[in-house]
């Protein structure tokens, strides 16, 4: 009797453990069942980040659907158990290796009644759709690059190249603009002006860009500018029949939306090594283009090749500069100057001789300001006396 | 090139002398020194508000800095006038 209490007790507790787990495993499910699913981004790279798609709710399984255009055919349908995770999936394997607009939602599995058509906005019946607002995304592939395109449908300027900050080797720029348009209709132009921030003058140039409607473009020419240093660019777009303008910075507002970008021809490549880095520090050493139509681009080149210092050589020198200045005899004055120069009032004070407010401010510190006076006076006088009488 | 060219007889130059000092130790600040100047710190923050010590040490630095392009000077000039022909 005692063996068969045992089995008993026993599958009393296998099944007590079984129906815990179901419940715990239950809460679990309800709760993620509840969740929204993410969707993945992307940003400039070829792989998807983490997509994590939840079950909706009644359903055990979900449709992932991947379709190149919605407007024109459905490239693919799976159903899948949910929740259903993708990670480090090569998007040129998952979609296509083609350049376009991707979407990727999903639908309940139970309910969905098939046709070429999309959800939420993009065109199933509500009721087979996800409840959230979030149920799609959408993926771009342009020249190879993949990307999530961000919401903002203003006719805009997206990316200018040279970019706010950069630097230039060569006074032929090769100027790339990106723009987006949120309506062909008036638009034909994509231009810009370069402004010269040293000297405050101005070029100005446009392109005929390609109609894209509701899509990244972008145009690109070259420009030759007349001398190294600080320029600004400022791109923008119009209507040339009629020159209106449908962007500039002027008119910018939201995110991305760009208008200018301070860039440097050959500001400085040496830093470190001579002056500083600032935009003012720029100098016309730059190449150009040795043309028939540009003869002073082979001047600037003849001359860049024959006075351009090499960066490796100055190095080289530096690091000598380095070594002498570290190791006897040199390095004895250099390591006492580094010493010295730490003298100053930046510790604690020893002691404190005055603590009251107005008479520091009133008789010590016009004190000290007369004497300072008196000390340079005085140093002047030695000084004149002294350097009179050096012998070169 | 032209600059380049002369920038690689300097970096010779300067490239033999690190060569030969480059046998010797780093050399490390005296700890003796580096007290101090901590010390003198702390008695030059004592009296900061009613004499003027920037006044002094920006005086005396620029004596420094003149007597030793001086002394520089006159050891230049002394090599100088080594060289044959020279007086």
């Amino acid at each position: 009797m005692g063996g068969s209490d045992d089995s008993r007790a026993l599958f009393a507790f296998v099944l007590g453990a079984i129906f815990t787990f179901s419940a715990i495993f239950s809460v679990y499910a309800i709760a993620h069942a509840a969740a929204t699913q993410t969707f993945a981004t992307v940003s400039g790279g070829t792989s998807i980040g983490a997509l994590s798609l939840q079950c909706p709710p009644g359903n055990t399984d979900i449709s992932i659907v991947r379709i190149k255009d919605p407007a024109t055919s459905e490239g693919s349908v799976g159903f899948t158990a949910c929740p259903y995770s993708l990670s480090g999936q090569n998007l040129d394997t998952y979609f296509s290796a083609t350049d376009g607009t991707y979407y990727v939602f999903v639908y309940g599995a139970q309910t969905h009644g098939g046709g070429v058509s999309d959800c939420d906005g993009l065109g199933y019946a509500a009721a087979d759709c996800l409840a959230t607002a979030d149920n799609y995304t959408v993926f771009t592939r342009t020249s190879g690059v993949w990307s999530t395109p961000d919401s903002n449908t203003n006719t805009r300027i997206i990316s200018l190249d040279p970019a706010d900050g950069s630097t230039t080797a060569s006074t032929a720029v090769s100027v790339n603009i990106g723009y987006y348009v949120a309506s062909t209709t008036g638009f034909d132009t994509v231009g810009f002006t370069i402004v010269n921030l040293d000297q405050n003058y101005a070029q100005e140039a446009r392109v005929t860009a390609p109609a894209v409607y509701d899509g990244d473009a972008v145009v690109s020419t070259t420009t030759i500018l007349r001398s190294g240093g600080a320029y600004q660019l400022q791109a923008f777009i119009l209507n040339s029949s009629t020159g209106a303008v449908m962007f500039s910075d002027s008119t910018a507002s939201g995110a991305n939306n760009l208008g200018n970008a301070n860039f440097s021809v050959v500001s400085n490549p040496f830093p470190g090594y001579i002056g500083t880095t600032s935009p003012e520090a720029a100098y016309s050493l730059a190449t150009s283009t040795c043309t028939v139509f540009n003869p002073s681009g082979c001047f600037q080149n003849a001359i860049v090749w024959a006075f351009y210092p090499n960066p490796s050589i100055l190095q080289l020198i530096a690091q000598d500069g380095d070594t002498i200045k570290t190791r006897p005899p040199a390095g004895w004055l250099f390591v006492n100057i580094a010493v010295l120069q730490n003298l100053g009032a930046t510790s604690s004070a020893q002691f404190a001789l005055v603590e009251d407010w107005p008479i520091m401010h009133y008789i010590f510190q016009p004190f000290a300001t007369a004497l300072a006076g008196v000390i340079w006076f005085l140093f002047a006088v030695w000084f004149f006396m002294h350097v009179r009488h050096i012998n070169l | 090139m032209i600059l380049n060219a002369l920038l690689l007889i300097v970096h010779g130059l300067l490239g033999f002398i690190a060569a030969l000092v480059s046998t010797q130790p780093v050399v490390l600040p005296d700890t003796n020194m580096v007290a101090a100047v901590s010390t003198a710190n702390g008695y030059i923050a004592a009296v900061k508000d009613f004499i003027p010590n920037g006044t002094i040490l920006a005086a005396t630095a620029f004596l420094l800095f003149f007597e030793l392009a001086y002394a520089g000077y006159k050891v230049v000039r002394w090599g100088y006038q080594k060289i044959p022909g020279i007086t």
